[in-house]
């Protein structure tokens, strides 16, 4: 039988097949894709995955994660590229379908559990592999964003099977290799895998935490945490020296890059600079944990505790008491099944003087009526003067009517006009008094005004000419 | 009292008013945030704060600058939340359903113990009116089928919750589309607004389709309360397995849960009377 010096394949193989069983859901979301309702045959659903985490990840660094908005962004060229057609809302159903996938909506959002089995001693048994790959927090400004899990980042950096450590001291070693040969652009993509590793990194070390500041009675601090923590110290301890060495590298090396690769130089020093900057945060954190811990122990220690474990909500408590027997649901017992779930609520007080001021007080109507009326604080504006005096009024109407019967051009009434003197204005009226009655019915004008089939140019005035008429005459007026 | 005790008195006052306020949360308001970053770096003020709340009839169920500071009620607290404040007029059948829709929204987002462990951050599943009402009335199906079969023995008079739920119709809306609150559907939009009013969940999406999600720092804790007065069981029901008194497993949940529920509730009525 085969064996390994330094691990057995008793060791080896449950390990490696539960890397393979954390991939099965992602295969089987592609396999299946022809089943869901959304036509989704022309997208790889693994590679939409894999880039969502690319965003998540990208933004876990600024922010406890990234919004939808920025996910859907960071997919819809990939979106649009395999279905050119796609608009906004078609690029929304493909993101929506990948995330509800990522976080399995499907399941409530419970965790993927895969079943492998596996040899222990002489016998087979079957373990069951639990795992998230993203997960939804509520922001600062409450705003929902996603975070992926220490197991999703993996599945994107392609570090699986390793450890988080082992596979941070591996990445350092090929980005020094790759520095150190000025194959910066290369680098660049190795620096950002060590960036999403510090992520996971932090991911693993601040669930030990949160655990430990939820429930205190959860954790074995002394046994597992204490000791989970010097090894998180030394680790970042030896990241943080390796992320000086590596700065140094592109230092040292950078300066002799071409032209055309200074910006991964420059590229590369910002991951760096960023890694940098996430161990020390987390160093801080971790330097800090146990007085936290021992803070909390404090606060902890005379709260009141559960006697036995947690429930399972739906099987033993939602299930049993769908069979509650009506005949043993009194009105109190039927109310206080709501009330166990509902928050405080602050008794109204009677006060005795709020009391008084609210029954007498005036009615809505009353409480305006006395009240004076303020005054808007309005500046007067002057009246605009009217643009026609009446000495313009007078003018063109005399002109107007001097009108012989056959008609006279308004191209000659404003000359007629300009000759008498008649200032602008004056001229601007009588145009205007005769467009008025152009095209107007008969029995409504004044004047009959028609087209007079010839244009004319009489500053500031031109265009089409009108032959303005007076009114035809009744027969009675006639007679 | 000195002048020192009656400011961190006041400062305490202080904070469980901005806990009363439900909807607010401490990224609204500077001065609650403030509070809740002193109250979780400073042990006397946790203690005074937690005192303070209990002689109020308050109980702290957890402090987080996510969710803020999350109350509970003691038994006969003033705090609690009388019948008519949660719904002017109600039926006898109606209390028993909602009862069972806000269990059933706890046991959409965290089905398992685990979930409700780790309850603080992570959001649990949204959930639509008609994701809880299907939900539901799938639950109810399954036990009206189970009695059929007569696997769970209960005597052919007597009328278990679950038939409370099956009488109603699902979605029978009025036509103007406003909801009804004789339907399922019109009691779990019911109790969902409810909730939402209260902060315990976040309405999303368009008004025609709106989906909530779940505060998990806040509904989370509420349902935690259940947990106080399992003892003596892991909680796992298992239907058809006898216990060792030779009950049925069934009937023996329904039982414990019967306690656990007014215990919970601080309504202890003794009910084998």
């Amino acid at each position: 039988m085969y064996s390994n010096p330094f691990e057995t394949w008793q060791v080896a193989l449950p390990r490696r097949v539960a890397t393979l069983a954390r991939m099965e859901p992602l295969h089987r979301f592609e396999i299946a894709k022809a089943a869901r309702n959304q036509n989704l045959k022309d997208h790889d659903l693994r590679t939409l995955a894999l880039m969502v985490f690319d965003a998540v990840i990208e933004h876990m660094g600024l922010a406890a994660g990234a919004s939808q908005g920025e996910i859907v962004f960071a997919l819809s060229p990939l979106i649009v590229a395999a279905e050119p057609d796609a608009d906004a809302a078609r690029i929304l159903e493909v993101a929506s379908a990948v995330l509800d996938f990522l976080l399995n909506e499907s399941e409530r959002r419970r965790a993927f559990c895969e079943t492998v089995r596996v040899v222990e001693g002489a016998i087979q048994v079957r373990r069951e592999v639990s795992f998230h790959y993203l997960q939804q927090v509520l922001g600062a400004n409450d705003e929902p964003l996603y975070r992926a899990t220490v197991e999703g980042i993996n599945i994107y950096t392609g570090t699986l099977g390793l450890d988080v450590e082992d596979a941070h001291a591996a990445n350092a070693a090929v980005l020094k290799y790759q520095i150190g040969r000025g194959r910066f652009r290369e680098a660049v993509a190795t620096a950002r895998q060590a960036l999403a590793i510090s992520t996971a990194y932090e991911q693993k070390v601040r669930r030990a935490l949160d655990i430990a500041r939820r429930d205190v009675t959860q954790v074995n601090w002394v046994g597992e945490i204490l000791t989970t923590l010097d090894d998180a110290r030394e680790h970042l301890r030896t990241r943080i020296d390796a992320d000086n060495d590596i700065l140094a590298a592109v230092e040292e090396h950078g300066e002799e890059a071409e032209a055309h690769e200074r910006i991964h130089v420059a590229d590369l020093e910002k991951h760096i600079h960023s890694c940098q900057s996430r161990h020390s945060a987390l160093h801080v954190l971790v330097m800090d944990a146990n007085e936290s811990w021992l803070g909390e122990h404090a606060r902890q220690v005379f709260r009141p505790r559960a006697l036995g474990v947690l429930p399972d909500l739906e099987a033993s408590v939602l299930r049993c008491s769908l069979t509650l027997i009506e005949t043993r649901l009194d009105d109190t017992t039927t109310w206080g099944l709501t009330g166990a779930f509902l928050p405080p609520w602050p008794p109204h007080l009677a006060d005795g003087r709020r009391l008084a001021e609210m029954l007498l007080a005036p009615s809505r109507e009353q409480e305006g009526g006395d009240s004076a009326q303020i005054e808007p604080d309005a500046e007067e504006m002057t009246q605009a003067p009217d643009r026609f005096n009446e000495h313009d009024y007078r003018n063109a109407e005399g002109l107007l009517s001097a009108i012989p019967e056959s008609g006279a051009l308004v191209s000659t009434m404003l000359a007629d006009a300009r000759a008498r003197g008649f200032g602008e204005t004056t001229q601007t009226l009588l145009y205007l008094l005769a467009l008025r009655d152009y095209g107007e019915a008969e029995d409504n004008v004044e004047y009959v005004v028609e087209p007079a089939a010839q244009c004319f140019i009489g500053e500031p005035y031109w265009g089409d000419d009108l032959l303005v008429c007076p009114p035809a005459k009744s027969v009675e007026e006639t007679a | 009292m000195s002048i020192d005790h009656g400011e961190a008195a006041e400062k305490c006052g202080r904070f469980i008013r901005f806990a009363l306020r439900p909807r607010l949360l401490p990224a609204d308001d500077v001065e609650y945030l403030e509070l809740v970053h002193e109250f979780l770096a400073d042990a006397p003020f946790q203690e005074m704060t937690t005192a303070f709340a209990l002689g109020l009839g308050l109980r702290v169920l957890s402090v987080s600058t996510q969710a803020g500071l999350v109350l509970g009620t003691t038994a006969e607290s003033p705090f609690q939340i009388q019948r008519e404040d949660y719904h002017g007029r109600m039926s006898a059948s109606d209390r028993i359903v909602q009862g069972l829709i806000h269990l059933a929204v706890g046991a959409w987002c965290f089905p398992r113990a685990e979930d409700l462990r780790e309850a603080d951050e992570v959001l649990p599943a949204r959930l639509t009116v008609e994701q809880i009402v299907e939900y539901l009335h799938l639950l109810c199906e399954e036990l009206k089928s189970r009695e059929e079969r007569n696997v769970a023995v209960p005597s052919a008079e007597v009328r278990m919750a679950w038939q409370h739920v099956l009488a109603l119709g699902k979605y029978a809306d009025s036509a103007d589309g406003r909801g009804s609150f004789a339907t399922l559907a019109g009691k779990v939009r019911y109790a969902l607004n409810f909730l939402t009013n209260h902060g315990f969940l976040k309405r999303e999406g368009p008004d025609t389709r709106p989906s909530w999600l779940a505060r998990p720092g806040k509904l989370g804790r509420q349902n935690r309360p259940f947990d106080e007065s399992l003892c003596d069981r892991d909680g796992s029901a298992a239907p058809g397995r006898n216990c060792s008194d030779g009950k049925p497993y069934l009937e023996y949940d329904v039982d414990h849960f019967e306690s656990r529920c007014s215990r919970i509730c601080g309504l202890v009525e003794d009910f084998s009377k």
